[in-house]
């Protein structure tokens, strides 16, 4: 070992060296604290107006009537229900076919340009406009199959449609995230593929499935253009019986309004966007609650 | 009455024979000519080798040598790995394990692994020893499991340690109890022949010396199979000893003899430290 | 069978090599001592011999430190194979050579007691058969060295002459004290001198079967010139 040139930590160079480090990350800190207070600016701005203008307007007339011409009696139940109805065939549709699409995808399909290019396809329709599900709605679902216009049925599987690739995606990005070695642990002890993928890689993967799937669901909850393509844009006053029955969603509904002369229905507008957001917390809300329940630690 | 060398009884011989069994005796595994390619690429070249049973036989050999890719031959894990070509001939009592109508579910029950890193599933340790006699239905009733389930625990050493808290999870163990379980999650489906790779890699010397006093007590059951890169290792827990290099199996035979009189160079190199 | 290169560990290179050093330091000192012997011997030096009694402390130390270094080495780099029988032949080998010593001592012990002797036949023959022994101990420690089974082999050769030597002092020094009373006391010494170099040449093929041993890990098969009396 040398006795030559050891590092001189104490030089006045290292020093500012050093401290210019220390500057530059304290920098760094700054413009990502203005990054992160910007965005919550804008959204406590938007989430302010709309509670300022909306709250008075939240009473039980409006959150149990259904749509009316009365401003006064005019009530959310009846989007309400049609979302709820719509969002119950989008989960029925797209959980099941995009898990088992992941898995299969990422489990036991081979490894070649056929795959691939399936790989490729799903994640670009994950980034397709959602207006042209819409038109894919009307034009399959509506015009060859001839099921009902403006059925939470049809809204459902036109939103399906959209939010399986979501799920996909998800679900092979939480498989893949499995580690081998407990697949390789479950084929020591003599498990078939099947055993290895449901009893030990799906409760494992479940965690993020159902992220993908609550990211997939909120972004359904809130769509309005493909909606409006199959025709839930009518005026309803009755809320829908049935998945079959003529319906309307929520931002649906809170489009119509808004779109309303009356000055009186600005209030309920509000109210219902209130109503809207409160809607998606309790879903997120339940869903994680659901993932936190499945999240095994290993 | 004082001892004199008079009343010392020397150790009968034929108790170290008795560890070693006859030449002519019938292997458990037998390899023949057995290769290995990932794509083009040749990991294995035509390796001969026997396992017998009540012997534990240790693969010793440089990193990249293709020891542990052998012993994944032994029971088909190789088939996982899609670009993976596997040649030759293994038998287990005389059936071809690739070839003949042997279904690789069952071979994997009678070849069972333990791996480098432990790694118990994320469940309770009962689940962990009862998952493999559930799936091949080896226990007629819950109480069979749970009896199942002790056995395998107490084989393996851990039944005192963990008796009192089975709906534990797995992974809450220290590394040592954990491979421990995962020795008694192999053998409760009642294998013939156990493969260990590295299993004592990952752990401090104490649970090695656990798991090494494990291994000599399970060689009286089972035919064991062990890859170390650990020569005292292989030297202390081994009654055979293969040697492999780049591929190939350079020298096989017993392992007093391989450590104390090599008969290739190459074993020779690596043994005495004289390698890379 | 040759080491082909050097440990990886270069330490563990460093300690065989002084475990071999001292092998050869020993041997140097214990030929040494039985040339200085037999000059002390026929020159009637009793300083000379007093000065052996007092080396052979040297050689004692050196057996002590082999000792100690042979048991560091198994401890702390687990020798295997040819490094191991190497090691365990210095153990062996520094106990065998440190006898040497002690004869070469022994034989300086008995010079004082001969100063007065009369110049028979054996006084001349017992340093050519000091030669021979000695010649044997040095080549068969080089063997050792060298890891070479052949040359080591070869010394076992040259203990034939050694006992030769012996038998004919002996029968010499027998009729000499048949024939005078007076010179037993003398020849007594001479016949357990001579009896000390024959046991040299004996440790000397021991030393050499170690080495068979330590270089091939086979045992020698037959001792070459062991010819039954």
């Amino acid at each position: 070992m040398s006795s030559a040139a050891r590092t001189r930590w104490n030089d006045p160079a290292m020093q500012q060296r050093i401290r210019r480090r220390y500057a530059s990350e304290r920098l760094f800190r700054l413009a990502g604290l203005g990054a992160v207070g910007l965005s919550v600016l804008f959204l406590a701005f938007l989430l302010v107006t709309i509670a300022t203008k909306g709250i008075s307007g939240i009473d039980w007339a409006l959150l149990t009537g259904s749509d009316s011409t009365e401003p006064a009696r005019a009530g959310v139940w009846g989007a309400l229900k049609g979302s709820l109805l719509t969002m119950l065939v989008t989960m029925g549709l797209a959980f099941p076919i995009g898990v088992l699409a992941a898995i299969y995808l990422e489990e036991f399909a081979a490894r070649n340009r056929w795959t691939d290019m399936i790989e490729v396809s799903i994640n670009n329709l994950a980034a397709v406009p959602s207006i042209i599900f819409g038109l894919l709605g009307l034009a399959v679902f509506l015009n060859v199959m001839n099921l009902p216009r403006s059925a939470p049925l049809v809204g459902g599987m036109t939103l399906a449609l959209m939010t399986m690739p979501v799920i996909v995606i998800a679900g092979r990005n939480a498989i893949k995230s499995v580690p081998p070695s407990i697949r390789d642990a479950a084929l020591g002890v003599g498990a078939s593929k099947m055993q290895v993928t449901f009893h030990h890689v799906l409760p494992l993967a479940l965690p993020g499935i159902l992220t993908g799937t609550i990211i997939g669901m909120a972004r359904a909850l809130g769509e309005t253009a493909p909606l409006l393509m199959i025709g839930m844009r009518a005026f309803i006053a009755a809320p829908p019986g049935g998945i079959a029955d003529p319906a309307t969603v929520l931002p649906v509904q809170i489009f119509l309004w808004s779109d309303e002369v009356d000055r009186a229905f600005v209030e309920k507008t509000s109210a219902a966007i209130i109503v809207l957001l409160l809607f998606m917390l309790l879903m997120n809300g339940l869903a994680i609650y659901l993932r936190n329940r499945f999240e095994r630690r290993w | 009455m004082t001892a004199n060398h008079s009343t010392v009884t020397l150790p009968d011989p034929r108790s170290a024979e008795a560890a070693e069994p006859p030449a002519s005796r019938i292997a458990k595994m037998a390899t023949h000519g057995v290769s290995v390619f990932y794509g083009d690429k040749q990991a294995l070249k035509d390796v001969s080798i026997n396992i017998y049973d009540d012997l534990v036989t240790a693969f010793i050999g440089p990193s990249g040598c293709g020891k542990s890719t052998f012993l994944r031959c032994l029971n088909r894990m190789n088939d996982t790995i899609a670009a993976a070509r596997v040649t030759g001939r293994i038998d287990l009592d005389g059936e071809d394990i690739n070839r003949s109508r042997m279904d690789v579910v069952q071979l994997r029950a009678r070849v069972g692994m333990v791996f480098q890193k432990p790694n118990p599933f994320p469940k309770s340790i009962f689940e962990n020893v009862s998952y493999g006699p559930r799936i091949h239905g080896l226990a007629q009733s819950k109480a069979e499991l749970a009896e199942i389930v002790e056995k395998s625990l107490k084989r393996a050493g851990l039944w005192d340690e963990v008796k009192d808290r089975l709906q534990e999870s797995g992974t809450a163990l220290s590394g040592g109890q954990q491979q421990r379980l995962c020795i008694a999650r192999a053998i409760a489906v009642d294998p013939e022949v156990i493969l260990m790779d590295e299993p004592c890699s990952a752990l401090d010397p104490i649970a090695t010396a656990k798991i090494e006093e494990l291994i000599h007590e399970l060689r009286g059951r089972y035919a064991i199979a062990i890859v170390t890169h650990n020569m005292q290792q292989a030297a202390r827990v081994s009654q055979r000893t293969a040697f492999f290099h780049l591929g190939e199996m350079v020298e096989y035979g017993k392992t007093s003899e391989m450590f104390t009189n090599p008969r290739q160079q190459r074993t020779t190199d690596y043994i005495t430290g004289r390698y890379g | 069978m040759q080491q082909a290169s050097g440990h990886t560990i270069k330490a563990f290179d460093d300690d065989m090599e002084r475990v071999r050093a001292l092998i050869s330091q020993m041997g140097g000192l214990a030929e040494h001592a039985i040339g200085e012997a037999m000059r002390c011997l026929v020159q009637r030096d009793s300083q000379g011999a007093e000065q052996i009694i007092r080396d052979d402390k040297k050689l004692d130390a050196l057996e002590v430190e082999t000792e100690r270094r042979v048991v560091q080495l198994i401890a702390l780099r687990a020798p295997m194979a040819g490094d191991l029988r190497d090691v365990v032949a210095a153990l062996k080998i520094s106990g065998v050579v440190e006898r040497i010593g002690d004869y070469a001592k022994n034989i300086a012990k008995r010079v004082p007691l001969l100063e007065n002797a009369a110049k028979i036949e054996p006084l001349s023959l017992l340093p050519e058969m000091a030669r021979i022994a000695t010649g044997m101990v040095h080549d068969v420690l080089d063997a050792f060295v060298a890891r070479d089974a052949d040359a080591a082999y070869r010394v076992c050769e040259r203990d034939q002459a050694v006992d030769d030597f012996y038998d004919s002092i002996f029968r010499t020094l027998l009729t000499h004290m048949m024939e005078n009373p007076h010179n037993i006391g003398q020849s007594a010494h001479l016949l357990f001198i001579a009896k000390n170099l024959e046991r040299v040449g004996d440790h000397a093929t021991n030393i050499a079967e170690m080495v068979h041993y330590a270089a091939t890990g086979q045992h020698m098969a037959d001792r070459p010139g062991k010819s039954p009396k």
